[in-house]
């Protein structure tokens, strides 16, 4: 098995090693875990021993180190901006970054254009929380005075537009019937085209949807004089989800021709009663705040609600700061950011860090002693 | 006129006659390193100094997962056996100090 360094052949005995040796004493709270930095410059990762475990609350706690690195570090924090926020939330505010030579930079968000330099970000035509993030990116990278490198940009909580209670068969009979209604849904979220609608026509021609079926019209049948306004609905929702129904035909060509019917990009479910129906877009995030996504073209209005809203995603971005060095570990301020949260710089480190961990939880203070061979000499 | 003529290559630094006591310095020998366990419980660290004797061993554990107790179960003046509590994927690293 391996060890460093080698064994080898025993040293001559005029050969004197050179150690560096260093003490650290770190606090731990109620933890399992602990960390410290390493005070001195270690050429080699050093071998690092418990030296002693100083606690009252867990005399037999097991320690074990998790990581031991010789190497500097920078210091990385990151910006949030939640899910919903828009550019004319954030218009106006603004939030600083320190880099490790306590260099500053404020930077403000502004919905009245473009600009990403100097401090500014311009939101302009920002729609969506990922192109906020991104703006904010760019001009965070557009300071060369300021060492902070702005990097991966990761998507938090998210939540998929819906439109609640949307359709309200209420009034929807053979008798007053036909509904006309028809569904925008972009490709851009999984629509079928961006330039043809998808119609569901609801009329008493027939009870299994032949008779209303037309080019891009998915018919549905309510010729029987005892359909509940409830089997309405549920034929309604197979034809947006593309399930098999009696009462349910796909449309002759275009879109809602597949075996079905189906509006893609949509998912139907029955809402806070058996008449209404709840639509949600099947991706998430705000591409899928459709306006007008479904409208009463003629008929008997069935339609409550015509926008999806409430589509959204958390985007967090990484900061970095370019040189090595706990001097680096600044504080992110983003509490004048409307959405905003921030984690502060952390683990910026000049010689390296010990991490540990314990069998269980406790208080008390950890040493441990740090060795490594500095030099050889021969005598 | 006669002249001397040296021979360089005979020349030599001459001592003086009284030599000073020697002060001695103890140096007592020290070794660190990292012994590799790959999923087993039983490994030998090689020590790189010849000690006159048994030297004292300390080494603690070190790995993502490596919950695991450690007993020197052999100690020789070539080498230490370190044993776990359980076979895991890690490190122990070893500080050895000379015994005077």
């Amino acid at each position: 098995m391996a060890q460093y360094p080698s064994a080898g052949a025993a040293k001559r005995d005029t050969v004197i090693s050179d150690h560096l040796i260093e003490d650290l004493t770190t606090p731990v709270s109620d933890s399992e875990t602990g960390e410290t930095l390493l005070e001195k410059q270690h050429r080699d990762i050093p071998a690092v021993v418990v030296v002693n475990n100083q606690t009252n609350t867990a005399a037999h706690v097991n320690l074990y180190l998790t990581a031991v690195t010789n190497i500097a570090n920078w210091a990385t924090g990151s910006i949030t901006i939640a899910g919903g926020t828009t550019a004319l939330d954030l218009n106006g505010d603004t939030f600083t970054l320190i880099d490790k030579d306590t260099t500053s930079q404020v930077f403000t968000f502004n919905n009245t254009d473009n600009v990403v330099t100097d401090g500014s970000i311009g939101l302009l035509t920002a729609t969506d929380e990922l192109t906020i993030i991104t703006r904010t990116k760019t001009s965070i990278n557009n300071i060369s005075s300021l060492d902070i490198t702005a990097g991966t940009i990761t998507e938090g909580s998210t939540a998929s537009a819906t439109a609640v209670n949307a359709i309200d068969t209420t009034g929807l009979n053979r008798a007053s019937s036909p509904s006309l209604i028809q569904f925008s849904i972009p490709s851009s979220i999984g629509g079928e085209n961006d330039s043809q609608v998808t119609y569901i026509l609801i009329n008493n021609a027939d009870d299994t949807g032949a008779g209303p079926a037309a080019g891009n019209t998915i018919g549905i049948g309510i010729d029987t004089g005892s359909v509940t306004e409830a089997q309405i609905a549920a034929a309604i929702i197979a034809a947006i989800n593309g399930t098999s129904h009696a009462r349910v035909t796909a449309a002759d060509s275009g879109v809602g021709a597949s075996a079905n019917g189906n509006v893609l990009g949509i998912t139907a479910e029955q809402g806070a009663s058996d008449t209404q129906i709840t639509l949600t877009t099947d991706v998430y995030g705000p591409t899928g705040n459709i306006t007008n996504g479904v409208v009463l073209t003629s008929g008997v209005d069935i339609v409550d609600v015509e926008d999806f809203t409430g589509g959204l995603a958390t985007q967090t971005l990484q900061v970095i700061q370019d040189i090595t060095g706990s001097t680096g570990n600044t504080t992110i301020n983003m509490a004048g950011v409307t959405g905003g949260s921030s984690t502060n710089f952390v683990d910026g480190n000049n010689y390296g860090k010990i991490t540990f961990a314990a069998s269980e939880s406790f208080t008390g203070s950890v040493r441990l002693r740090a060795v490594s061979l500095q030099n050889d000499y021969l005598m | 006129m006669a002249y001397i003529k040296r021979n360089k290559n005979q020349w030599r630094k001459v001592y003086p006659g009284v030599r000073r006591k020697p002060v001695y310095e103890i140096i007592q020998r020290m070794e660190v390193g990292r012994l590799v366990f790959s999923n087993s419980d039983v490994e030998t660290f090689g020590f790189s100094n010849a000690y006159d004797k048994e030297p004292t061993i300390t080494a603690s554990v070190n790995g993502v997962d490596a919950n695991v107790s450690i007993n020197c179960i052999s100690l020789t003046r070539g080498y230490a056996t370190i044993a776990a509590s359980a076979k895991f994927t890690g490190e122990v690293h070893i500080q050895v100090v000379e015994q005077l």
